[in-house]
């Protein structure tokens, strides 16, 4: 069933890096301690949390939606992580260029770990974006 | 004397060999009239609010509210500004030289998602006609310029089948 959508390799490791990376950062943020909004930037730490909250319940959609599109049109899933992509780009310019002055991650290890892997996620949705892009006509 | 008439099979394959070749510059004609008022539109708009933006940050515009006029917010609006700038060239490039117009026009769209909720989120207690007319003017649009680059990107024709 996957071998006949003609995907390499990489493009199955990248897809697992970045569910399991999802799902990690769901975790995190479900169970944050109670003494995260106790510092003296309590104020950007909850800005933080509400956006993560957004982020995240739009990402579990995500999904959820991509292996039932991914095994039905390719020519959709292609769009679809391209659109992932750069909604995922965006928010990390968000967060590093726009908001680093209004927003502050928890202080907490798993949280860190989350932003130090982020380059890597990123890299990841790159990755199968350019293959569902440029090996189009060997997958059809 | 060898037969020098082409075969199907030659024939295909000169084709195909054409088959991805395109105008660099696509005719302005070839476009509807729908495309072409989205993109005006969405130039002015862009360039507006960048224009106002800036006239408030260097005081060439009195602010209703000076309490807004804060140095994280400058900074907020002054990443959101250049951001929005550089998707304008981008599109604007893409419609020209036809390259890739529609995966520019589904990042900025997505970009512009993505900051909506963000505002939404982060400075919904600021929205006020009455207080901050330009912030409230900016936020309140936002999903007008939304509509329109997805429309602009869906009646853009290209020529070319599954681009």
């Amino acid at each position: 069933m996957i071998s006949h959508l003609g995907l390499t390799k990489l493009f199955w490791i990248s897809l697992a890096f970045a569910y399991s990376f999802v799902i990690l950062a769901a975790y995190s943020i479900l169970t944050l301690p109670e003494n995260t909004f106790s510092s003296d930037s309590s104020e950007h730490v909850m800005a933080a949390v509400k956006l993560s909250y957004v982020r995240l319940s739009l990402s579990v959609v995500s999904l959820v939606v991509y292996p039932i599109l991914l095994f039905s049109s390719l020519k959709y899933t292609k769009y679809v992580t391209i659109a992932l992509t750069a909604w995922a780009i965006a928010i990390y310019i968000d967060d590093h260029l726009v908001l680093y002055r209004i927003i502050e991650y928890p202080e907490r290890g798993i949280v860190v770990f989350i932003q130090s892997i982020r380059p890597i996620f990123l890299a990841s949705l790159l990755w199968m974006s350019f293959e569902l892009t440029f090996t189009r006509s060997k997958v059809r | 004397m060898a037969d020098k008439k082409l075969n199907d099979t030659e024939i295909g394959a000169i084709l195909e060999a054409f088959a991805e070749s395109r105008d660099v510059k696509v005719d302005s004609k070839n476009q509807s009239r729908t495309f072409k008022f989205l993109i005006v539109f969405i130039n002015f708009y862009v360039l507006g609010f960048i224009i106002i933006y800036y006239f408030l940050r260097y005081n060439l515009l009195q602010a209703v509210d000076n309490g807004l006029m804060t140095e994280e917010f400058f900074i907020v609006f002054d990443g959101r500004a250049q951001i929005m700038f550089w998707f304008l060239v981008f599109i604007n490039m893409g419609a020209y030289f036809n390259i890739g117009f529609k995966i520019i026009s589904l990042i900025a769209l997505v970009y512009l998602l993505s900051s909506t909720v963000d505002n939404a989120v982060i400075f919904s207690g600021l929205v006020s006609f009455a207080d901050r007319p330009y912030f409230s003017m900016f936020v309140a649009s936002r999903p007008i310029i939304i509509i329109a680059i997805a429309w602009m990107g869906l009646s853009h024709k290209n020529g070319l089948e599954g681009d």
